[in-house]
């Protein structure tokens, strides 16, 4: 129903105004026309009001036509002139309708064009038949407006300029679709979004440099692959560190069936390390598209799965039982989910160490390190007992205080080592979480101690920080419980003015003294009891949160890991390339936050206001 | 140089311009004379190249607008009532980028520059922004932006409307340095202006050129067919009778007293002897005969408006 | 040469006003605030997701402001009179369309160059490639060659600045939003509104750092049919 309305209200403008405007009406009654045709065949088309519709709409051209003759009839000279030439156009442009008709069934089954061959007739047609309705519509359209301007004496000038401007912009609109269209079917693209292979990191390096025995990297990838083509130059590197010690190979898969099948590599797409008769397999994408996130932390994958294939595993013991901060801690401030995984990846293995374990009679000899994660309540006497032995031969742990939690004083003086009570506040460099004052106690700092530990931050001294989220001063007592003279290294300190907060209001009163404090300390035993420890003054610097957003404080707490265990030779970044998420440490944030929203506009105002008011004021006295 | 020939323009259904032919020559001022809606403005725009004639042409040294409007457009500069100024610029700068935009090198414009400026008494204020001039200043600003390039043919459409009359006298001054090596066609529906700038007018009446020829020739003409006659006899008979005579073609009284009547009378040709004899053969008395030479005024008045007789 | 003359003169003619150095900082105004509330400041972000949202917030000012710099172009020269000088020049329509439009260019390179530190500021604390910044802004710079186009278009069709605005803004929106329609038309058409969809097809690969060739063109058809548009409405001004 709604069909035959809009058919007749069509139908009838399109005759009303061809009427009602003798002069550019005609040229509308046709397109009326054709959009009518085009209403049945496509909108309404299989539907009961096709055939109406296409009717109608190839009456209302030819009544066009009679139009165009009529209003000729009326003029002369060179107005009747331009009527002939619009009529041409019509001509032209109702030829669109002949090749459509071309396209349509009846036709096409007569001419018996079936499958490829019809497609072919139908796309070929289909290119011209709005070529054609362009090419006449157009300058039909402004010959109209030329004879609407000009109704009794059109100038002959006026009548081909038309025809040449309604040319050129049906062509020049013509022209569009095809080239869209090319350029669609033989699209080029780059895709520049940041993508970079890492560089082998110094860690990394060492460890290939240290290879005892020789260890085959053999990368399974098509000829062809743009992944493989990125990964070589790093193993290439690697290779060229290990003096010789490390081989890389490519291998495209289905050509090496026997290998592939001792490897059990299934597919392109892998690369396998071997070191004997042990292996380990990890999947890069052939497709580089969904390589990159693989790529761009390929280095700590390699040293993951390298650690794992060169160094034995070792077990990390975390105390449990006093309400100690862990992997699994529901707040994120002291949550060691990631220094979990960070250790993992270093090939570890993670333990518990509670009363379960044995914590109260000795710590268990496969021990790499322990880590006393900041206990709520006191240690029981006999752990402590435990943990003193397992010092005086030569054992290593790493400890984090914080405030409010126990002071493990007992464990500590062991170590020569205390921790203060108070959190630790500046007024100046912090971190803004909350935006109160309370933010004050989110140190971050960049003075580091000269350490092992500490080594490859003080590399990039000015570009990571070390995070604390409220800390306590760490302090030499003077005297170790354990044998032997120890060696005590602050590590990282904090600012000068940075105070210990004690009436917790996180404004500096005036006995509130601003000194350098230390914020961790390294200590290490004499060589007959070959002990070391780190005491950190903030659990949080080991909090999922802290290590997820602070790249100082990540590298802190592994190259502490490496130290506690001997193996500092290997110290040094883990390079990637992963994208990282802003963070803003420094206090001059306010500064760049108002200067982008308002200092430049403003700027730019004020210089552009100046120029032209002193424009117009010289112009003016100049004139008086 | 300039030749203007069967130039027609219709605004829709309205004739604005019918059939309009005339020559402007180099060295020549010509004034369009007509009152507002005369087709002055329609005629200038036309030879400007803003509008296109329905019918007619209009070549300068041999060259139309169907076949080189670029050069043409190179050859004509045109100054419309309303300048037309870029209000933010300094007139200097103004003048180097019409200059440009005309096809002068720029070693060109820097020399016709000063040249220009001083034809159009512009100096001073060459490096004021335009914006600040006042209204005189703007139409020499107008006057040089039109002739920047050296052109043929200068258009000027009414260049002293809306000044006063010290900017007058120097515009005056202006347009008569414009001439020289060149053709200027300008416009006004004032008289006394044309009557003192330009050796050659044309008078336009709704859209119909009337006349056109030198002050003098138009006077000629005028004077040739228009005589005041007093005769003694009843007004009202001697008008009647006048009104009916074959030679005249229109005749007013402009005074009288008692029976003695002047009239003004407006032949069809040099027929006065025929009227004199006819008019004494009638018994009336012809107390005087002399020529109306009113001149241009007259002239203007007469050309331009349709008499309620006619 | 014409076209050159005719840009410089445009591009001093914004350059000596207040307007086009309010429109300058108010984009600059905006584009920072959301740079800040949207990017930099919304919290622990990807540094190319930052980057994209910058490019998107600056698209879109892109457009109005190309609608901004554009809609009193022709339209005023008409207004004050001095469209005269142009079709009294031995210049050709195609040459001052031209002009016109890299003068309208010229101001969206100025503003788009002023806003070069924002990304610059990304580099502080994270990574983004040089190539990936080089794409977006060339995309941006697409993006403002089709808007300067369409606003010119719509300026040569008035007599005012308002009306060509408005229109121009209309027209923008058609092809902002027409693949919606798309859905419900049928072919030849349907093909045709869903390809020319402004934005959602043609923009957002520039902003995650992808050039296409497909992409350029669209853009540069968009440009270049629109400037033909402008030149024959001139054209045929002066045979009517």
């Amino acid at each position: 129903m709604i069909g035959y309305v809009l058919v007749a209200i069509t139908a009838f403008a399109a005759l009303g105004l061809g009427v009602a405007l003798p002069r550019a009406g005609v040229g509308l009654a046709w397109i009326g026309g054709l959009a009518l045709v085009y209403l049945g065949q496509r909108t309404f088309g299989g539907g009961d009001t096709e055939l109406p519709a296409t009717v109608v709409g190839v009456l209302v051209v030819a009544v066009s036509f009679g139009l165009r003759v009529r209003a000729m009839g009326k003029v002369e000279g060179t107005s009747r002139a331009a009527h002939r030439t619009a009529l041409i156009c019509q001509a032209v442009g109702s030829g669109a309708l002949l090749v459509w008709a071309l396209t349509t069934a009846p036709v096409t089954d007569a001419l018996g064009l079936t499958g490829e061959s019809l497609d072919r007739w139908i796309v070929s047609w289909s290119a011209v038949f709005p070529i054609l309705a362009l090419a006449g519509g157009i300058p039909m359209l402004l010959l109209d407006q030329a004879l609407a301007a000009h109704p009794v004496a059109m100038p002959s000038v006026a009548r081909t300029q038309a025809v040449a401007s309604g040319v050129a912009l049906a062509f020049g609109i013509a022209l569009v679709f095809p080239v869209n269209y090319l350029a669609a079917q033989h699209d080029m693209d780059w895709d520049v979004s940041y993508f970079r292979v890492t560089d082998p990191g110094q860690s990394t390096l060492a460890l290939v440099g240290n290879l005892s025995e020789p260890v085959e990297i053999l990368l399974f990838y098509p000829p062809n692959s743009d992944t493989k083509e990125q990964m070589v130059p790093y193993f290439e590197e690697l290779a060229a560190a290990s003096g010789g010690k490390l081989v890389v190979q490519v291998h495209d898969q289905p050509t090496v069936p026997a290998l592939a099948k001792e490897l059990t590599v299934r597919d392109n797409g892998y690369v396998v390390l071997r070191r004997g008769d042990a292996t380990q397999k990890f999947k890069v994408d052939e497709d580089l598209k969904k390589a990159r996130r693989d790529l761009k932390k390929l280095d700590g994958t390699v040293q993951k799965h390298l650690l794992k294939l060169v160094k034995d595993k070792r077990i990390a013991y975390v105390l449990t039982g006093h309400g100690e901060a862990g992997p699994r801690d529901a707040n994120p401030f002291f949550k060691l989910g990631e220094l979990k995984q960070a250790l993992i990846a270093q090939n570890y293995d993670v333990k518990d160490y509670g009363l379960d374990e044995g914590s109260a009679e000795a710590v268990p000899d496969d021990a790499a390190f322990v880590i006393v994660a900041a206990p709520e309540t006191s240690l029981f006497p006999e752990e402590v007992k435990a943990l003193e032995a397992y010092v005086d031969r030569g054992g290593s742990l790493l400890v984090y205080a914080d405030p409010g939690r126990d002071r493990m004083t007992d464990l500590l003086a062991y170590l020569g080592v205390a921790v203060g009570e108070h959190p630790l506040a500046n007024a100046s460099r912090y971190v803004p979480i909350s935006n109160g004052p309370i933010d004050r106690a989110n140190l971050a700092t960049q003075r580091y101690g000269s350490h092992a530990t500490t080594a490859t931050l003080s590399r990039y001294a000015t570009r990571d920080y070390v995070v604390m989220i409220s800390a306590v001063a760490v302090s030499e007592t003077g005297s170790t419980g354990a044998p032997g003279p120890a060696k005590h290294t602050p590590i990282i300190r904090s600012y000068e003015d940075t105070w210990e907060d004690a009436d917790g209001d996180f404004q500096r009163g005036p006995d509130e003294e601003g000194k350098v404090h230390v914020l961790a300390m390294a200590v290490q035993g004499p060589d007959e009891h070959p002990y070391r420890a780190v005491v950190i003054g903030d659990v949080s610097s080991a909090s999922d949160i802290v290590l997820t957003r602070s790249k100082g404080s990540a590298i802190l707490a592994v190259d502490s890991v490496r130290w506690l265990v001997g193996d500092e030779d290997l110290a040094g970044e883990i390079s990637s390339e992963e994208d990282v998420r802003i963070e803003h440490t420094r206090e001059g944030d306010q500064l760049w936050f108002y200067g982008t929203i308002f200092g430049i506009p403003v700027l730019v105002l004020a210089l552009g206001g100046l120029f032209v008011t002193r424009r117009r004021r010289a112009g003016a006295e100049e004139g008086r | 140089m300039i030749e203007v020939r069967n130039l027609t323009r219709y605004y829709g259904d309205f004739p604005a311009l019918k059939d309009a032919s005339f020559r402007v020559e180099e060295g020549q001022i010509v004034g369009l004379l007509g009152l507002n809606g005369a087709g002055k403005s329609t005629t200038l725009k036309i030879l400007a190249g803003l509008l296109m004639p329905s019918s007619g042409t209009v070549t300068i040294d041999g060259i139309d607008f169907e076949h080189d409007a670029l050069e043409l457009r190179r050859r004509i500069g045109y100054l419309p009532e309303d300048p037309p100024l870029y209000v933010d610029m300094r007139v200097a700068d103004f003048l180097r980028h019409i200059g440009r935009m005309k096809g002068l090198t720029a070693s060109e414009v820097e020399t016709r520059l000063p040249q220009v400026l001083r034809i159009a008494q512009l100096e001073a204020r060459a490096h004021q922004v335009i914006g600040t001039l006042s209204h005189g200043f703007r139409k020499r600003v107008g006057i040089a932006q039109a002739i920047i390039h050296d052109p043929r043919l200068v258009i000027l459409d009414e260049p002293i409307s809306g000044l006063d009359p010290v900017q007058i006298v120097e515009m005056r001054k202006v347009i008569r340095n414009l001439a020289r090596g060149r053709a200027v066609l300008l416009s006004s529906h004032i008289l006394s202006e044309v009557e003192q700038t330009c050796d050659w007018l044309v008078v336009l009446r709704d859209g119909e050129l009337v006349a056109q020829g030198t002050e003098a020739e138009l006077v000629h003409e005028v004077v040739a067919s228009r005589v005041r006659l007093t005769v003694r006899g009843a007004p009202s008979e001697v008008a009647a009778w006048l009104g009916a005579h074959a030679a005249v073609q229109t005749a007013s009284v402009e005074r009288t007293e008692g029976d003695i009547a002047t009239f003004l009378v407006e032949l069809t040709g040099d027929d006065r002897e025929r009227l004199v004899s006819d008019l004494i053969a009638k018994g009336y008395g012809l107390r005087g005969l002399e020529a109306a030479d009113d001149a241009l005024e007259e002239l203007f008045v007469g050309l331009t408006t349709r008499r309620a007789e006619a | 040469m014409h076209t050159l003359l005719v840009a410089r003169r445009d591009l001093a003619a914004y350059l000596h006003g207040y307007a086009g150095w309010v429109i300058v900082a108010a984009v600059l105004f905006v584009t920072g605030l959301l740079f800040q509330t949207r990017g930099l400041g919304a919290g622990p972000q990807l540094s190319h997701e930052v980057l994209e949202t910058f490019f998107e917030n600056c698209g879109g000012l892109v457009m109005i402001a190309g609608i901004l710099f554009t809609m009193r172009s022709l339209a005023e020269e008409r207004q004050l009179g001095t469209d005269v000088l142009l079709q009294t020049s031995p210049a050709t329509d195609a040459q001052v369309v031209v002009g016109k439009w890299l003068a309208a260019m010229g101001m969206m390179a100025l503003t788009l160059a002023l806003t070069l530190y924002m990304p610059a500021l990304i580099f502080v604390n994270g990574k983004v490639s040089l190539a990936h910044i080089a794409v977006g802004y060339t995309g941006l710079l697409s993006l403002a060659a089709a808007t300067t186009a369409i606003g010119i278009a719509a300026s040569s069709l008035f007599r005012t600045q308002l009306p060509a605005g408005i229109l121009g803004a209309v027209v923008l929106v058609t092809l902002l939003l027409g693949w919606l329609l798309s859905d419900v038309t049928d072919a030849p058409f349907k093909d045709v509104l869903a390809y020319a969809a402004f934005w959602d097809k043609h923009f957002t690969t520039f902003m995650e750092g992808r050039l296409h060739v497909r992409d350029l063109a669209y853009y540069a058809s968009v440009t270049f049919a629109f400037l033909l548009a402008a030149t024959k409405v001139l054209e045929g001004r002066r045979w009517q």
